[in-house]
């Protein structure tokens, strides 16, 4: 995204990009669900892992946001959501988890 | 895909109070999402943190589809893509282009919306409601709380189409499409977190 | 500033000391008990900011003033007694008695309250074009900080002495001392209360004698201050020139403060329109619906506000241009107004050190 919220993009190359390599991102995890490969802690890690890639093809082929391109207060509001985001749901597991096993 | 040598939406035309109004707008948009992204974030959470209050009810394992799973991700992803192209013919100013590639993404969203409702419609008949157990309040919270926002989409693409249809791609119009735009792809951001923690560890 | 944004992150690491009874694990309880008890560092720092902002300066007790300094006193009173709570143990001990009523309310009614009362007081002018009776805005302070000490301080000793909250009757005999101080306290609080109501009539009353006609009531220091009561659609005609941070005040001192422009622009200025108190009725309906399961009401709302929504982003006409012969008759007018008003009131207070307002309108 840039500033100017009317379209500049002028040609498909960047969805095309990042289509293939969400569907890369998207068929290794259900695969080794589907396959039950790896041990379950093993697949659930690689599910987390390609899930945050997953999401940063997104932010940058489908949303164009790239450290130049889009304009510092929105790129600060999505470090400020994300900074929330890490606090609120790793407070929510944290104490969930340590109620649970202390 | 056409690529003619047509006028784009030069933002250099508006005048600057023009132009700063659809700033503005984005910008504003943005906002929402990032609040939105919170709430998700709190309902994700929350669903963790039920993950094992199934009430002697049935599990993830029990209920969940991996291949229903699977065709509602592809029809997600294939949306945002022809949403892509819509944008793309946006930028070159194809009227027909645009309005065929926000039709394909709606049927997409439709087709999605058709098997998610379809699932929880299937769970509620054999008892597995958000009134079952804990857990399955928070997936319906978690779940239906993304399927509601992609059924506004969807209204908003078949608002969009009508205002491209009736007005054209003036700049108004141009700018209302791009923060769809933006609301889509979130929305399938969403879904990877929702494949990520609801499904694919469920079916594991 | 640091302080505040301080404040801002902690603030989301705190909230589990809202429910430190409800079975998490000491360690649990811990981190919040101490992320608490550490928001009040910051929070400290502020209040020191506030304090050394009025020391040596020269304070005028017009309402907001007595009840921003109410709040900085009863604040802090209140966050001490937060601070305590903050320990777990201590708010197993202090759950759900009156200790833990006076501590929330030792910190609303300051915090939320006053600020609220201060800034209802300061900015009616503004907003309304005439000022609120001062005598009755005295008399209300003063009504509900007395109330409030003595409504709830007892209520501290008494958690201490073990009573509940909400306690539909009692029968502990060494309670009753402190309940009949509270009860004289919340009677007094109604009085301030009445107070405000009466203060707010008797304005009206008397709002043509006491309407604002520099749009500068209180010899303020901030650019609000220089537009007219109420402003105009616009605010201002022209960015203010802006050369301190006490803009208006520098404004005054240098004798720029109401110089007339010399050309006007035209104005981009939002149209009025209904429709988001539609949107706002219709949800407000369509909770309500929800919440008794009234379904056809729920879909017709949701279908109402849809279709709100869809006008409302088929409308490319949602601001109009204000022209500048137009600018400038409101603007002409209130010149008018300005050299017809009386001296600032305020010439007599003692530091007044603005000089002569009207200086620069020609």
């Amino acid at each position: 995204m840039d500033a100017s919220g009317l379209p500049v993009v002028r040609n498909t190359r960047p969805y095309l990009i990042g289509l293939g390599l969400a569907v890369l991102l998207t068929a290794i995890p259900f695969a080794l669900v589907a396959t039950g490969a790896l041990p379950r802690t093993t697949t659930l890690i690689i599910i987390a892992v390609a899930a945050v890639l997953q999401i940063l093809v997104h932010l940058r082929f489908f949303l164009h946001i790239g450290l130049r391109s889009t304009p510092f207060e929105n790129l600060a509001a999505l470090v400020f959501a994300g900074i929330l985001i890490v606090f609120m749901v790793g407070e929510l597991c944290g104490s969930c988890l340590t109620s649970i096993i202390a | 895909m056409t690529a003619g040598a047509f006028d784009t939406i030069e933002t250099a035309a508006l005048p600057a109070s023009e132009a700063q109004k659809f700033e503005e707008r984005a910008f504003g948009f943005w906002i929402y999402l990032m609040s939105d992204a919170i709430i998700f974030a709190l309902l994700f959470a929350t669903y963790l943190v039920m993950l094992g209050n199934t009430a002697g009810g049935p599990t993830g394992q029990l209920l969940f589809s991996l291949e229903r799973a699977a065709a509602e991700t592809a029809l997600l992803l294939l949306s945002s893509v022809t949403f892509g192209f819509a944008t793309v013919a946006l930028a070159l100013n194809s009227r027909l282009r645009v309005i065929q590639w926000l039709l394909v993404t709606a049927v997409l969203g439709v087709a999605f919306l058709f098997l998610e409702y379809g699932e929880f419609g299937g769970m509620i008949a054999e008892g597995a409601g958000p009134d079952r157990s804990g857990f399955l309040s928070a997936f319906f919270a978690l779940v239906g709380t993304h399927g509601l926002h992609v059924s506004a989409g969807v209204i908003w693409i078949f608002v969009m189409i009508g205002q491209v249809l009736t007005k054209g791609l003036t700049s108004p119009v141009a700018s209302r499409v791009m923060r769809l735009g933006l609301f889509w792809h979130f929305l399938d951001i969403i879904w990877i977190g929702i494949f990520s923690v609801v499904y694919l560890p469920g079916l594991t | 500033m640091l302080a505040t944004v301080a404040i801002g992150i902690l603030s989301f690491t705190v909230w589990l000391h809202h429910f430190f009874t409800m079975g998490s694990s000491a360690d649990v309880n811990s981190f919040f008990g101490i992320m608490t008890t550490i928001i009040a560092v910051p929070t400290g720092v502020k209040v020191f900011d506030w304090l050394l902002t009025m020391y040596r300066g020269r304070i005028i007790f017009k309402p907001p003033m007595l009840y921003t300094i109410g709040f900085l006193v009863t604040f802090v009173i209140g966050g001490l007694s937060g601070v305590l709570l903050a320990l777990p143990p201590v708010d197993y001990a202090m759950h759900n008695t009156t200790f833990l009523v006076a501590h929330f309310h030792n910190m609303i009614i300051p915090g939320v309250l006053f600020g609220y009362l201060a800034g209802y007081m300061f900015w009616f002018p503004k907003a309304f074009g005439f000022k609120l009776n001062e005598t009755w805005g005295t008399r209300s302070f003063w009504c509900w900080i007395v109330g409030f000490y003595l409504a709830f301080m007892p209520l501290y000793v008494l958690g201490l002495m073990g009573m509940p909250r909400r306690m539909e009757h009692y029968d502990i005999a060494a309670w009753q001392p402190h309940l009949i101080v509270a009860a004289v306290g919340a009677f007094i609080i109604f009085v301030g209360i009445v107070c405000l109501a009466v203060q707010l009539a008797v304005s009206i009353r008397d709002r043509v004698k006491v309407r604002d006609l520099t749009g500068d009531p209180w010899n303020g220091r901030t650019l609000e201050w220089a537009t007219s009561s109420p402003p105009a659609p616009y605010n201002f005609a022209v960015v203010p020139d802006v050369q301190s941070v006490d803009a208006f005040w520098d404004m005054k001192h240098r004798g720029v403060a109401y110089e007339r422009p010399k050309r006007y622009a035209d104005i981009a200025l939002p149209k009025n329109t209904f429709i988001p108190a539609f949107i706002g009725v219709a949800a407000f309906v369509f909770g309500f619906a929800v919440i008794w399961y009234i379904w056809w009401l729920a879909i017709l709302a949701l279908a109402a506000i849809t279709l709100a929504i869809i006008i409302r982003a088929s409308d490319d006409e949602t601001d109009f241009v204000l022209p500048a012969q137009e600018v400038k008759a409101i603007e002409e007018a209130r010149f008018a107004q300005l050299a017809k008003a009386p001296p600032n009131e305020m010439v007599d207070e003692p530091g007044f050190a603005g000089g002569t307002i009207l200086e620069g309108v020609s």
